[in-house]
Parts: C-alpha cells; structure tokens; sequence
C-alpha cells in the first residue's frame, strides 16, 4: 500500500470483472473527491484563520461570531458568495472569463495529488513528484492572464500582465531551491524525499547543511510571490490597480479565485515542509518503523504501576465531568440558551476534558481483556494518524507564517520586486546549488 | 562605485532586509499574542447599562453566543456607560414627553420632511390641548432638530439612544401614546365637550334670564 491510488484498486478489486476502464474511471472519480473535499476545506478554513490573524496583529479578535470561535464562518461567506448575482460584462469574452478562475483551481487542486499526509497517505506518489509541482503551480499564470485578458479592463489586463511578468521570473529561484532539496535527496518523489530526511532534526534538510538552510528561505520567499501573497501581491495591488485581475469578477467566480489563492497557502507550506522540515517525521524520534512503536505502547500501557496512575488521573477527570454536567443541568433547570448558557462559556473545556478522561478511564477498564484490538489501534494510531499529525501541524504552522508576512510587510514596487528575485534570489539559489553539490560530494 | 563597496551594499540590503523584516514580524507577534484585545464586543457584551447584556437579559432571544470568554480587556477600556460618554448635544432618538405637550403642531408644521404627525384635544385641567396622537416615523427622520428647535415646552427632544435597528420596517414607526391612553383622552375630550356645552347653555340661560 504505497498510496491511495494503489491502495483504491486493491479495495474496488470486485469491479474488476467490469474491465479496467469502469475501474480506473470510480477510482479517479474517488481521488478527485478527496482531493477536492480536502482542497475545499483548507481554503475555506485559511479564509477564516487569515482573519483571525488580521485580528490579532490588529489587537481585535477576529470573527468570533459563527459557530464555535467563529469557525463555520467561511460556510456563512461561501453561501454569501453563491447567493450573489454573477455578473459577466458585456463586452468581456466570455468563455474565457467564465474558465479562467477554474483553471486556477485546477492548479491548486492538481498539487494535493503529490502532497503526502503520512508515510501511505498520499494520493499518487509520483516519482517525479516535485517537478509535477512545479508544473502545476505554472497553471496559475495562464488562469491569471485568462481572466485579465477577458475581463476587457484595463486594470484587469495590468494585473494580469504583472503576474505573468512575477509568476515567471519566480518560478527561477523557486525551482533552483527544489533543485538543491532534489540534489541531496536524490529523488524526486514526495514520499522519497521525506524518507531522505529521516532520523532526527538533524537530518532534516534546514538544518542537514548550511546551503539548504538558505535554500529553505529562497524557496520560501518565491513560493509567496509564486503564489501572489502579500508583499508579493502586485497583480492585485489596491492602490493601484483596484482589484487587479479579479476586478470585474463577482458572486462564487470571485469566490473561487481566492479558494484558489488560499489553497495554494497549504500548498506552499506543505511543499516546503515536505522539502525541508521532514515531512511527517517527528522531532527528536528516530524511529523507522512507527508501527512498531505502537505494538511497544500496546505493552507499556498493560504494566500495573502505569495503569494505578492513569486510573487516578481518570477518577479525578471523572470528577471535573461531573461538575461540568451539574453546571449544565443547572442551566437546563433554567431553561438558558444551550450555546450561550454558563456551562459553555465556564466549563467547555472542562467537559472536553472530562470526557476525554473519563472515556480513558473506560479504556483502562476494558484495556486487559480487550489488549489485542487495543494494540491494533494503537499501532494504527502510530502508523497513520501521528504523522498526519505532525506533517499538518507542521504546515499550519508554516502557513501561519505566511499570513503573519502578510499582516506585517507592506507592498513591493514592482521594480523592487524584480530586483528581489533577479539580483538576490536567483544568485542565492544558484550559490546554494552549486554549494550543496559540494558538501554532498565532499563533506557527507 | 568601487566593486568592494557594491559588494559591501549588495551584502548591506540583504542584512538590512532580513533585520527590519524580522523587526516587524516580531512587532506583529507581540501585539497578536501579548498584547490586550481592544475588541469591545458590543452587541453581546454591551456596555450601554454598564454590564454584559446576557447578565441583563437571560432569555433565549437576546443571547448571543459569546463563544470566547470576556478576558477583562472590556472591562479594562469600560469608561462607564456608554450613553454618559455621547456629547452634550448628542442627537439620538427622539424622546417625547406627553406632560408637556400642548398639541400646537409646530414640530409637525416645522419637519422638512412629514416625519410627526400630532392630534391634539381640548379636556379639563390642562393647558392647551393635550395630544392624543403622536407618531414619529423613524424611517424617514434625518434628525434635524428642527421639531426640537421649536418645541416651546420642551416636549419633543433628543435622548441619547441610538440603538434603533429593527427587523421590520414597521416598527420604525413609533407611536408614543398607547391605544389605551389616546381612547382615554377622546373620552375625557367628550366629557370636557358636554361640560363646555352645558357651561355654554347656562351662561346662555343665565344671560337670558338677566335679559
């Protein structure tokens, strides 16, 4: 089971009597769910989490107001965006204007086939996963001058014209910087170049040699502008091209460029900690096989000592539960609004934990007897959801990185864009390649 | 320029940026994580009354769900009601003392705009005549202060709520006399009528008798 697309025709193995078409078609159909799911929900939660962000650099507190902490508000903003009326201008071509914004998307959304989630989690390992990026990300320029061009606005072709002049020439150092992680690695599989890094921070390509270490933040910095963020935003700059491509652009088509746009945020962060941070291998723990972690956890939780004090640790987090059920009873006596109720806003997390506890503490009552399943679970838990885990945790955090960037640094000129990625960038990348050959000759 | 010194400013401006971007960024952090929220949440945790809303009001309609808790940075920027904080001259909405009045019409004749609409009857034991109707329609009002302005009682003026959003546009009409009220004063005007009337025929009668 290398990857979900292997992993699909084992599991539809009984269509197989239908022939090798209807087969392939449901598993792709299948992929293209997940991906497209996954795409959807990362792009609609980063429009909420960029929010946020804007209202914690700003000392606000962000949308709140939707749902828990204001999480379900990017549903509320899409079902806004698709609600509105889609205006196309009459003298705009419209085929292309009506494409353009989902050739965008197809961009982004190609680039989660190679991302992986976990050491079987992806879902189709390519072996030329890296270059396959690359090539996808190129999708964006074509959307982009679509749309500026069909839009039959002057604005609209500016911008489109600047993302094409930016996408290009970034696309350079972007490329050098992948080349570098390419070199050391070997391979240009995802999964291959992650198995590269294994064991230990050290191993880690930021921190394996000082050339990657710099070619982590060529390949940071032109991902941003490859990807038109904030300060590299030129094709959308207010102050002087209103909207830029986008500006004639209304209702759910508007919506799907910045779908887009976010999407790529993932895609960015996940390339680079794929690249850079080790993927979904865990700091500080060299282990190979998680799997057999797991098997060892199974045995290390059945000895009698560990068992007393996660008993007593579940006994008192079956108390904290039963106080935060009194509490809510005490507000249903009161016949309060559930949500706004004293219960949510005091003992929320109590319960939280409260039931996580005591639902160990049924776990250690059934640990014994049910060991052997019990231990399954945990080397699932090890073998899946740990790097999962981590490889996402991983991403978020870089992608907080850039919306944090976006939030701090103002606009390039688009001079001084230029001269970013020529004068600076691109040297960089190139001594960093050219240095790297070195130490993986002579010095590893 | 000499190559060494392009060298030194090629070198210089990557130094220079990463320095000042890192500077900034960690301004951004500070103030995204240490520093206090200056969010008043105001419809939720109003601060009108001087305290939250739904410690006022603990009924389902009026609660919002104030999913993060109340971390004393309100409490902290909390200068007191919010209302005693508006200028002297604050045009809110428009208040009306029905005391006062005497019905001359003068607001509704003064109003740009057809905004008042006043009726006025004549009964025992008060100046002028008392209103038994007035309607203020706050759809239309641009809160002029003409109708103030004129006011010679001082019964129409401006109270310093602004909280006048409503749901349906008919409520923005306002009546400041209640049903109740307008049918109690209609008939006090019948009985002042009769007694103006039977004062009338005595005199008359008086009249004729001193004839």
């Amino acid at each position: 089971m290398e990857n979900l697309v292997n992993d699909l025709f084992g599991q539809f193995a009984f269509l197989q009597k239908l022939g090798y078409v209807p087969t392939a078609a449901i598993v792709m159909l299948t992929c293209a769910l997940i991906v497209l799911n996954f795409f959807g929900l990362m792009s609609g939660l980063f429009t909420f989490f960029e929010r946020k962000v804007a209202g914690w650099t700003n000392a606000r507190r962000g949308p709140n107001r939707v749902g828990p902490y204001g999480l379900v508000q990017f549903m509320a903003d899409g079902v806004k965006l698709i609600l509105k009326e889609d205006i196309i201008p009459a003298a705009a071509d419209r085929s292309i204007f009506k494409f353009a914004p989902y050739l965008l998307l197809l961009g982004t959304a190609l680039s989660f086939v190679v991302i992986p989630f976990g050491p079987t989690w992806i879902i189709g390992d390519l072996n030329v996963g890296v270059l396959y990026l690359l090539a996808t990300g190129s999708f964006t320029v074509v959307g982009l001058i679509m749309a500026g061009w069909a839009s039959n606005n002057k604005y609209a072709l500016l911008g489109g014209m600047r993302s094409a002049a930016q996408i290009v020439s970034y696309e350079i150092p972007n490329a050098l910087a992948i080349l570098v992680v390419v070199l050391t690695a070997g391979t240009m599989s995802m999964q291959g170049i992650i198995r590269a890094q294994a064991g230990g921070i050290h191993h880690w390509f930021l921190f394996s040699s000082p050339f990657s270490f710099l070619a982590f933040f060529v390949y940071f910095v032109s991902a941003i502008a490859e990807i038109n963020r904030v300060p590299f935003d030129i094709p959308e700059a207010e102050s002087e091209l209103v909207a830029g491509y986008n500006i004639e652009y209304s209702a759910m088509r508007f919506g799907v460029f910045f779908a887009a746009e976010f999407g790529n945020i993932y895609v960015i962060s996940a390339v680079a900690v794929t690249c850079f941070l080790g993927g979904w291998q865990i700091p500080f723990l060299d282990v190979t096989d998680l799997g057999q972690l797991g098997r060892g956890f199974g045995g290390f939780l059945g000895r009698p000592l560990v068992l007393m004090v996660l008993l007593l640790a579940a006994l008192a987090a079956s108390f904290l539960a039963w106080k935060a059920l009194r509490a809510f009873f005490w507000d249903l006596r009161r016949k309060w609004a559930f949500f706004g109720s004293r219960f949510v806003r005091v003992h929320s997390e109590l319960l939280v934990l409260g039931l996580l506890f005591a639902g160990g503490a049924l776990i250690m009552a059934l640990h014994l007897p049910l060991r052997a399943y019990l231990s399954t679970i945990y080397w699932a838990f090890f073998q899946y959801l740990l790097p999962f885990l981590v490889f996402f945790g991983k991403a978020m955090l870089l992608s907080f990185v850039v919306l944090w960037w976006r939030w701090t640094l103002p606009r390039l000129r688009v001079d001084q864009l230029m001269g970013v990625c020529w004068k600076y960038l691109i040297p960089m990348g190139f001594a960093c390649l050219v240095g790297q050959g070195f130490w993986v000759c002579f010095l590893s | 320029m000499k190559v060494s010194e392009g060298i030194k400013e090629y070198f210089g401006n990557i130094y220079e940026s990463v320095t000042t971007i890192s500077m900034g960024m960690w301004i951004t952090f500070k103030t995204a994580f240490f520093e206090r929220k200056v969010t008043l949440q105001y419809p939720s945790h109003d601060i009108l009354e001087g305290k939250t809303k739904e410690a006022s009001l603990p009924s389902k309609k009026n609660l919002k769900p104030p999913f993060e808790p109340l971390l004393g940075a309100s409490q902290q920027n909390y200068k007191g009601p919010l209302n005693a904080q508006l200028p002297e001259r604050y045009r809110g909405l428009l208040g009306y003392d029905e005391l006062k009045c005497i019905s001359c019409l003068l607001c509704a004749q003064n109003c740009p705009i057809d905004v008042i609409r006043v009726r006025g009857v004549k009964i025992e034991g008060r100046k002028g005549k008392a209103p038994t109707t007035f309607r203020i329609d706050y759809s239309k009002c641009m809160f002029c202060g003409l109708c103030v302005e004129v006011c010679p009682t001082d019964a129409v003026f401006f109270t310093r709520q602004f909280e006048g959003a409503t749901f349906e546009y008919r409520t923005l009409i306002r009546e400041f006399i209640s049903p109740a009220l307008h049918l109690e004063r209609l008939q006090l005007a019948e009985v002042a009528k009769k007694k103006a009337i039977e004062k009338k025929k005595k005199k008359h009668e008086s009249e004729e008798k001193e004839h």
